[in-house]
């Protein structure tokens, strides 16, 4: 009260700093950068990433710009008229700016590689130009036996050509194109020729015209609705002008911070915006009602007075409003894959902060400060007549629980309805399919698109991914083992579905040798003879220039960039090709000396698509385990946080149920629905909570007030007519977007005014206010501190099935190790700064028919001693094992789950498996594979590579693979190594002392390095005794607690 | 000589005949350690800045005595100069003679925590002494964890290894089928240790306490004098309790019973000859039945445990102020170990008072949720951990956060907290003013 009160007597203090704040943001304003490159989507240090700058870099490839020329006469393209014109486009692009000249690609440009008497021949195709049908014709017949040219420059059956430009500058895509289109629109094509223009570039440029165009006609409008409703319901400049400010004032906080903390204005900030402006003005509207309200029922209070009871009452919704939307994308924000999702996640939240800030730095000045005139409700003239007595159809009985006869049935009514909604939502959303190709984007009838089906239907594909080649040295590539590599990855990515085409060195390589002997088909392969491919490049090299093949091979040969070319973006259709690829190159590479890297365009956007693909729903769980967490700890209550949390699910299950039923894929646009269901239904919700339990402390009966109701109404009526204008968008896109958060709004509206009263009146649950709020909400912060401190994280494993090596692995787990065996443990855990802990500890195990027990007690020092730990590890690989772990802190037995095993043991770098299982290997977890051999101190080793069999037991293990250095003499990896989910090398384990006991060759010491933590962990064992007598009891749960046996 | 320290030594002599025929000496082997923990307390809102300033040491041997036979042995020696968990020399008439703590000043004491000495008879597990036997295995409040009595100087903020009270008993395990057979003998009239009023965490919610006034009787003031009838019959009055425990089919499952002197007082109102309120404190006895289960699936593993009692207590308004009722007490928990070095635990907890009466103060059903996330970091070198317990009724609950980091092998540091929010009648509310921060360490010696 006393913070409220300082509120109202300090207006210019607030005023000022709220002027402090909102001058200090707009200064910070220009250093805010903007990404809205489909790249931002991958982490700037995914690897994928990584090497398409590279490939940028070494290969100079850029999104190109391509113009499709089409005949469809009988010759096709080769008439002499067709010619001409291509001839002519081809150098008028590589006049225009912004276009590198060097790397403009048509028939016009690339040279044909002939075999002549001297040697090769590599001229010009359209060198002279063919003036009559018959030299067009005899072109064609040149032109069909380059294999290079052929689906990608020239489509196989004549029909088109195609001029690829590519850019000097990326950024100034939409300048180009406009130039390029311009061009274009300007030839009078003679012969009936079509001409398109598509390509990546051109996607881009027109992506970003096309939104631009749309928003700038749609958002003033959506703007302008928005502060029409707000003037019909207030039909003041006060009720205009405050929340407009307020919420203006926020957004920039919200961009400012951004600013300030270097993140880039992503695609997503669009979303953000929406967000941040309907909850700033959601909470001024709520004041302001109230505050009208109040003035009209009794107009002899002063201002002042009239503040303070507005503040006392609103202030606690409006918070709570604030701390559940937070949590809501606090949750999001941990989950989310991408770094526009995160920061749009992050930033709504900075965003929903501020306007909480400003509606407490301005609304109580303006109340208290702002001259009458400002809350005189405008004369309408005729419309004054008409806009009071405006009414909402049945919006008298929102918000009731309803008493009179009926009743009871109307709220059953209500909730069978809700029931049934939630149903259909729940069927639609079981059909959401993960999807997302460009055209998503643009109209069905765009130029683009049609030109876009044209030139992937003629042509090999112009989708690319990359597969980066690098040798160790220089001139590694040119090996002709590697070349060979090379092309048995064409040939397997062209057998796969939606691989038009392919094109590296190879392809060059192969036609100069076939040129040089000749033109001879047989001679169409890769030289035996590494030299030989040498001299072959340097003579293209002194016939063609050295930049001829420079987007294919670097200049110390050393790098290589293989292509291949999809037909489609579609995220559906090309993923399995893929990951095909993918797993391919990982498992054939490294090989010869060189290394191979997935990148391109096709790849990343499968990351990304494969990233929300995995995480999405994740997100979208934890975001409302937040909310409700906030609301429990808000609420104190269980039922009140559920009746907060109800409106909310529902609003996001209707999202999906509609976005299943119109067969709206969940793509990298639509994945933010469900986040802006959450983030504006809770604000219904809380608000709606709020009363129903402000009307229960009062008179018992839970029902939401008129001044509630009618701020609830029009708040949603602001919102969802805004919004709902962009619902007429002919960007899909963007009508999705108005459409989905309409239907967001409406739903968690209605579900908070009417089925949170029925749900009450048909339970009987009678709700009242709690304590104060300030300290749940308190209360609240602490669980989301410790929630984020948990650092929850998303994992990913990709695994893949290679059965191969069993047999070494068998022999391994076959190696006799005796019945029953007794050894002390010392373990000694060193961190990176050297710092060494120690631990001392028994070891019992024993094997019985259908399981291998092991039982493990830690004695010193004193603070751990009696910690044990049982297994029960099952020969038959269906049975999950039992685990128990005892902490004598808490003197319980504790039943730890299976799934733990990849948990490292009490801080050691050995996971529960590995402590387990001693140097052997659960069969049944991996397919392994022998990969090759190596010496291990001075011993001769296999390498065996395992992947686990499937995801789940990968993340169970935490590995993506690991790799045993078997040693057939002794059945016993020497070396192990592990790979996280993500593929990095996370750690080496080392046998360091063996010795032989009792005829059991036995591990003395163990080291085990994590090179992710620079910590490491020695088990060194002692006193080992085989065949010693262990009673049954010994592993039974019982003896954890009695610490004998 | 006390009388507690001269059974501990019969005990012991009962056992150096068969030690001192062993050729290796008086004992085969003879481990020693001690722990050396301190904590600070510092209270956020009440009257007392430090709450606590608290050593203790607890030296510990383990002996072998030969023949199969070991001996264990715990004593805890605690000083608190802050002097306000337990004010000054508090009253012991809970605890039976032989089991008390022995006072030194207002500041310090010394309890012997544990002796018993152990061996395996045939197939059969014997353990006779001063132990814990713990049953039941939820986090923060305690269901089937009712074999031992408890201390709730720190109401339930300490461990509960710290804050059970031991408690001079036989046990035998015996396999009976595929399961293990639990006989319990407990002579020890020992029952909660329940802080006097102007301790930090003195009750003061009338559902624990009782109200203030009740119809008919005059106001009671809130330290009213109090008559303790504790039961003393070493025999007569002992508890026996039986629990099987099996591991069938993936899961642990365990049957309790225990005939026991409930370990919570039973405080029944009267009216003194001079006309003042005064209490007259009893312990009843009553058949306890319970049972546990755990199972793991996946990363998930479910636990459960009930507890139900033929006659339990509950204050209420009228008459002398205590109800009598069945009671069932449950809890279902959920531990999540789906992150990795992570746990996130929630738990559910129902308490039914099976009596309608509307003078009843506590609410017929309690229920009670828990949320407990560990997570480790450095390889388990820092801990971080938060326990939040919320009552869904009343709305009151407490978050206690903590953060532990090992120094090297053997200190440990920690800071952290414990924050209690609602109303002051709650079970958590109650304690509104003795929200503190914490910080302290472990050396193990």
């Amino acid at each position: 009260m006393k913070l409220l009160r300082y509120l109202l007597n300090a207006p210019r203090a607030l005023l000022v700093l709220a002027l402090v704040a909102i001058v200090a943001a707009v200064l910070m304003l220009p250093a805010l950068q903007t990404d809205t490159s489909p790249d931002a989507f991958v982490d700037p240090d995914n690897p994928a990433r990584e090497y398409r700058e590279t490939v940028r870099e070494v290969f100079g490839l850029n999104e190109p710009i391509a113009v499709a020329v089409v005949a469809d006469g009988p010759d096709g393209i080769y008439t002499p008229s067709t010619l001409a014109l291509i001839d002519t486009l081809t150098h008028a692009i590589q006049r225009t700016p912004n276009v590198n000249s060097q790397r403009v690609a048509s028939i016009a440009s690339e040279p044909l590689i002939e075999g002549s008497s001297a040697g090769i021949a590599i001229e010009d195709a359209l060198r002279p130009l063919p003036e009559t049908a018959d030299a067009a014709l005899a072109l064609r017949e040149r032109l069909e036996t380059q294999d290079r040219l052929q689906g990608r420059l020239v489509a196989r059956d004549g029909s088109a050509a195609l001029i690829v430009a590519e850019l000097a500058d990326p950024d100034q895509a939409e300048a180009t194109y406009k130039r390029v289109r311009a061009l274009v629109d300007a030839q009078t094509p003679t012969g009936g020729e079509r001409l398109y223009i598509a390509g990546e570039a051109a996607l881009t440029a027109s992506l970003a015209s096309l939104l631009d165009r749309e928003a700038r006609q749609l958002i003033p409008l959506a703007a302008g609705t928005m502060v029409l409703v707000l003037f019909l319901l207030f039909r003041h400049a006060a009720g205009v002008v405050i929340p407009t400010v307020i919420a203006a004032a926020s957004m920039i906080v919200a961009l400012a911070m951004k600013a300030a903390s270097g993140t880039p204005f992503y695609v997503t900030g669009n979303a953000m915006a929406v967000v941040v402006i309907a909850i700033s003005v959601a909470d001024a509207v709520h004041i302001l009602t109230d505050f009208d309200a109040r003035r009209k029922a009794d107009p002899t209070l002063s201002r002042r007075a009239l503040a303070f009871g507005v503040l006392k009452d609103r202030w606690q919704p409006i918070t709570l409003t604030t701390v559940t939307t937070v949590a809501g994308f606090a949750g999001l924000w941990l989950a989310a894959g991408t770094p526009p999702a995160r920061s749009f996640a992050l930033f709504t939240a900075v965003g929903i902060v501020a306007a909480w800030i400003f509606t407490f730095l301005l609304l109580p000045p303006a109340m208290r400060g702002l001259p009458d005139w400002a809350f005189r409700p405008v004369p309408l003239g005729k419309l004054g007549r008409v806009v009071p007595s405006l009414r909402i159809p049945g919006a008298a009985t929102l918000g009731r629980s309803g008493f009179g006869p009926g009743s009871r049935r109307r709220a059953g009514s209500i909730v069978v309805l809700a029931g049934v909604i939630v149903l259909a939502g729940l069927l639609g959303s079981s059909r959401v399919i993960v999807d997302e190709t460009n055209w998503n984007n643009f109209p069905s009838d765009d130029p683009i698109v049609t030109a876009d089906r044209e030139i992937n239907e003629r042509f090999d594909g112009t989708y690319h991914m990359d597969i980066l080649l690098e040798a160790e040295r220089g001139e590694g590539i040119l090996e002709p083992a590697v070349l060979r590599h090379i092309q048995e990855i064409q040939t397997y990515a062209e057998s796969l579905p939606h691989v038009g085409g392919s094109m590296s060195i190879v392809d060059a390589i192969k036609e100069i040798n076939r040129a040089v002997e000749d033109g001879d088909p047989e001679a169409y392969g890769i030289p035996d003879d590494g030299d030989l491919v040498t001299q072959l490049l340097l003579l293209y090299e002194m016939s063609a220039g050295s930049q001829g093949l420079r987007d294919q091979i670097d200049g110390q040969n050393r790098r290589a960039l293989l292509r291949l070319q999809f037909d489609t973006d579609r995220y559906r259709a090309i993923a399995p090709s893929i990951e095909a690829v993918s797993s391919y190159v990982e498992t054939t590479f490294p090989a010869d000396g060189v290394e191979a890297s997935v990148t391109g365009r096709m790849a990343l956007s499968y990351h990304w698509m494969h990233e929300i693909a995995e995480n999405h729903s994740k997100g979208v769980v934890l975001a409302l385990a937040l909310v409700a967490l906030a609301g429990l700890a808000a609420f104190r209550g269980f039922r009140l946080a559920a009746l907060a949390l109800l409106p909310v699910a529902v609003a996001v299950v209707a999202v999906y149920g509609v976005m299943g039923a119109l067969a709206m894929p969940l793509a990298v646009g639509t994945s933010m629905f469900a986040a802006l269901a959450i983030g504006l239904g809770v604000d219904f919700s809380i608000h709606a909570v709020s009363a129903l339990r402000r009307s229960g402390a009062a008179s018992g009966v839970s029902m939401i007030d008129s001044t509630t109701r009618r701020a609830l109404i029009w708040n949603y009526l602001t919102l969802a007519l805004g919004f709902g204008v962009l619902a007429t968008s002919q960007v899909p896109t963007l009508a999705r977007f108005g459409g989905l958060v309409a239907v967001a709004l409406t739903v968690a509206f209605l579900a908070s005014l009417m089925l949170l009263p029925a749900l009450l009146q048909l339970t009987g649950w009678r709700i009242s206010a709690g304590g104060k709020v300030a300290r749940s909400t308190a209360g609240a912060a602490v669980v989301l501190v410790a929630l984020a401190a948990m650092g929850l994280s998303a994992e990913r494993a990709h695994a893949e099935a290679l059965p191969d090596g069993h047999e070494l692995m068998e022999q391994v787990n076959a190696r006799d190790e005796a019945e029953t065996v007794e050894r002390a443990l010392v373990m000694q855990l060193i961190d990176s700064g050297g710092t060494v802990r120690e631990r001392e500890g028994r070891v019992y195990r024993r094997n019985t028919e259908d399981q291998r027990q092991m039982l493990l007690f830690l004695d010193a020092p004193a603070n751990i001693a009696g910690t044990g730990f049982l297994t029960h590890d099952y020969t038959n690989a269906e049975r999950d094992d039992d685990q128990w772990l005892y902490l004598p802190a808490l003197r319980r037995v504790r039943r730890i789950s299976s799934s733990d095993r990849g948990e490292y043991f009490l801080g050691t770098d050995f996971t529960f498996e590995e402590i387990k299982k001693a140097q052997k290997v659960e069969i049944t977890d991996y397919n392994f594979t022998t990969t090759g051999e190596a010496e291990i101190d001075g011993e001769h080793t296999y390498v065996v590579e395992g992947e686990p069999v499937s995801d789940e037991i990968a993340r169970d293990l935490g590995y993506s693979k690991v790799v045993w250095y078997v040693d057939p003499e002794i059945d016993m990896p020497r070396q192990t190594e592990f790979y996280d989910l993500a593929g990095n090398h996370l750690k080496t384990s080392y046998i360091e002392e063996l010795r032989e006991i009792d005829g059991i060759l036995t591990v003395e010491r163990v080291r085990a390095e994590n090179h992710a933590t620079g910590h490491s962990t020695v088990l060194t064992f002692e006193d080992t005794q085989y065949g010693v007598t262990l009673p049954e009891r010994a592993f039974q749960q019982q003896t954890l607690r009695r610490g004998r046996f | 000589m006390r009388p507690h320290l001269g059974l501990s030594l019969a005990l012991v002599s009962l056992f150096i005949p068969s030690a001192a025929t062993a050729e290796e000496g008086l004992f085969d082997r003879i481990d020693t350690s001690a722990i050396l923990d301190f904590e600070a307390g510092f209270e956020l809102r009440g009257d007392d800045d430090l709450q606590k300033f608290q050593g203790t040491l607890t030296p510990e041997f383990e002996a072998d005595l030969g023949d199969g036979w070991g001996l264990t042995g715990r004593v805890r020696l605690r000083t608190d100069p802050a002097d306000n968990l337990e004010p000054g020399r508090p009253n012991q008439d809970n605890r039976a003679p032989f089991s008390r703590r022995i006072f030194i000043g207002d500041h310090s004491e010394a309890e012997l925590r544990e002796l018993y000495a152990e061996r395996f008879i045939g197939q059969t597990f014997v353990r006779l002494g001063k132990q814990q036997i713990v049953w039941g295995q939820a986090d923060g409040l305690k269901v089937l964890d009712v074999v031992n009595p408890q201390s709730f100087r720190e109401f339930v903020l300490a461990d509960f290894d710290e804050s059970r009270i031991p408690l001079w008993s036989a046990t035998a395990e015996l396999p009976v089928g595929p399961g293990v057979l639990q006989l319990l003998w407990i002579p020890d009239n020992t029952f909660h240790d329940i802080p006097e009023p102007g301790a930090t965490f003195a009750f003061t919610a009338p559902q624990v306490v009782g109200p203030l006034s009740a119809p008919g009787l005059p106001p009671r003031p809130p330290a009213a004098p109090i008559t303790v009838d504790r039961p003393n019959n070493l025999i007569t009055d002992s508890d026996v309790g039986a629990a099987y425990e099996v591991f069938v089919g993936g899961w642990d499952v365990s049957f309790n019973y225990l005939f026991q002197h409930r370990n919570a007082p039973v405080d029944r109102r009267r009216i003194a000859p001079d006309g003042s309120i005064e209490i007259a404190r009893g312990y009843e006895r009553a058949h306890v039945l319970g049972g546990s289960v755990a199972n793991a699936f996946g990363d998930v593993t479910l636990r459960g445990e009930v507890v139900g009692v033929l006659d339990d207590f509950a204050a209420t308004r009228t008459g002398d102020g205590v109800a009598e009722a069945p009671t069932l007490d449950y809890v279902v928990g959920l531990d999540w170990r789906g992150l990795p070095d992570t746990l996130v635990s929630g738990q559910f907890f129902q308490n039914v008072f099976f009596d309608s009466s509307d003078a009843l103060i506590r609410d017929r059903v309690q229920n009670n949720a828990s949320l407990l996330v560990s997570r480790d970091f450095l390889g388990r070198r820092l801990q971080l951990e938060t326990l939040w317990v919320q009552s869904l009724d009343s709305g009151d609950g407490f978050v206690s956060p903590e953060a532990r980091f090992q120094l090297t092998s053997n200190i440990w540091l920690r800071a952290g907290g414990d924050f209690f929010y609602g109303s002051s009648n709650g079970l958590f509310g109650q304690f509104n003013e003795a929200d503190r921060f914490t910080v302290g360490f472990q050396i193990s010696l």
